[in-house]
Formats: structure tokens, sequence, C-alpha cells
């Protein structure tokens, strides 16, 4: 009875908890049939596992400041194509083209990279 | 509470260094898979021998003796994996739903041999060499492969969130 308990308030916990609203989301979530391109202004890389992850300011035409996240490939995989933690820093000009979210939050699976000018290869050809 | 949880577990110095790691994280991954082979595979032949399919000769006691050794070194494997893992990717774990489900089918999952071993394998002398096993042992074993296999599918899941 104890235990039965026990498991009762441990299932309850794991469906009832709410969740965040903020989105971290695998390949599907996102939309593969439109490419999107935005530039922007680095304020943070998450040079991980298992995906990627820059955060960038966008502003529109009336100044308006918006957060964007974008997802790339895992660490492992951008390593041996001469990517590093430093590879993307804060302040620089980013101009990125990728798949958007499905549920229309703003963020995006990259499909290419430019940091200053620069183009970041995601893939050893393209 | 929950969310603090995995908010602390994923700044620990051992979620960031499998995170940032080039290695470390394909590798536990690989590892994880190699644990649940072992793991549900041989909960898959115990499940089986319950069912009447395989091993019909041997003794339930029997095979749970030769079995059970192995389902925990997997579990072990399993586990440990699993939780570096979960640690590295706290806090996307707390938002993803088919992460939640899986949560959920290994607490059932769980709870189902605790009650098989408590109730009708304390009588197993009696059906041990039994073909067809007691009702309440082919639910449990029907249960059990039902349920890995849907840990194993939502597992495979996660990334998909």
């Amino acid at each position: 009875m104890k235990h039965a308990l026990v498991f009762l308030g441990l299932a309850a916990t794991i469906l009832v908890v709410p969740r965040t609203a903020e989105g971290h989301h695998g390949y599907a979530a996102f939309d593969q049939k439109t490419v999107v391109t935005l530039k922007g202004t680095v304020t943070d890389f998450h040079f991980v596992n298992p995906h990627s992850v820059a955060e960038f300011d966008v502003k529109d035409d009336q100044g308006q400041v918006q957060q964007w996240h974008a997802e790339m490939p895992s660490r492992s995989a951008l390593s041996p194509r001469g990517w590093t933690p430093n590879s993307l820093k804060p302040g620089d000009e980013l101009t990125i083209s990728g798949y958007r979210a499905k549920n229309g939050s703003p963020s995006l699976w990259v499909t290419r990279i430019f940091a200053n000018g620069q183009e970041l290869k995601l893939a050893h050809e393209n | 509470m929950l969310f603090h949880f995995c908010q602390w577990l994923n700044e620990t110095r051992i979620a960031i260094a499998v995170r940032e790691s080039d290695f470390a994280f394909p590798i536990i991954e690989t590892v994880h898979v190699l644990g649940i082979t072992l793991m549900a595979g041989t909960i898959a032949m115990m499940d089986l021998r319950l069912l009447g399919v395989i091993l019909k000769k041997d003794r339930v006691s029997d095979v749970a003796r030769l079995i059970l050794p192995l389902t925990w070194i997997g579990f072990g494997l399993m586990f440990v994996s699993g939780s570096l893992l979960f640690a590295a990717e706290a806090l996307k774990s707390y938002d993803n739903p088919a992460f939640r489900l899986k949560m959920l089918l290994l607490l059932i999952a769980g709870a189902n041999p605790l009650i098989f071993h408590s109730t009708v394998y304390r009588r197993v002398e009696d059906w041990d060499q039994a073909v067809v096993t007691p009702v309440r042992a082919r639910t449990a074993a029907l249960a059990s492969l039902t349920l890995w296999s849907l840990i194993i599918m939502s597992g495979r899941a996660i990334a998909y969130f």
C-alpha cells in the first residue's frame, strides 16, 4: 500500500509538472521545406553535444530586438571540421539560413552560417 | 522542484564535461544502447520462457538463475550511462514529452517485477516445470515485453522532440 502510494505520487509528478515554454527541438520539429535567412548579432554560443546552439539577436525595421535560437550539429561532428568554442563570439555579425521551427518559436535548424562575412562550414562539402 | 533539480544537474561539472567533450557523449550513448540490448534481451528471454515460447524443458527458476545476473549487468550499464546522458541534457529533457513518457514507463516496468516476485513467483516450485505458467506470470511477462518495447521506442523518440 505504501509502495503503491509512492508510485502513484511519482507517476503523477512526472505527468502533471508543467513544462517550461523554452524549446529545444529535434530535427523533425523544423519545417524542412522552406529556408529562412536572418541577419543578427551573436549573444551566446554553446559548443556542446548532442546539438550546438547559437543564440542571437535580430533587430526588425522598428528597432525591436527578437532573441533567436539556432541549432546546429553536435560538437563531436563540428570539431573535425575546424569548429572551436570560439568559432562564434558575442558581438559577431551573423547571417544564418535554416529551417524554422514548426511551432512558430524563434528558433531554426541551421543549414548555412556566416560570421563576420566568413562562411563556417557545417559539412565537408557544400 | 523537479525543474530546479534539472537546472542544478544541468550545470554540474560532470554534466558540462559530458556535453563539452568531443568523445564522451557518443561513447556513453553507445554504452547505453549496449546496456539496453543486454538488459532487454535477457528480460525478453525470461518473459518468453514464462509465456512458454522458448526453453520449455528448463525450469523457470533455472532460467531465472542463469539470466538474472546478466540482466543486472545490463541494468547497471544502462543506468549509469543513462544518468550521465540525462545530466548532460537535464534541462532539455525536462521539457521533452518523450523523455517524460519514458520515465513513467520505466516506473511501471520497475513495479512489474516487484509485484511478480512478491506474488506468483513465491510459489514457483508449484509451476517450475510447467510450459503453460499461471495467468499472473504470463500477464507479467506480456506486460514486461510491451513495456520494454515502449521504453525503447520512447527513448529513441527523445531525439525528435
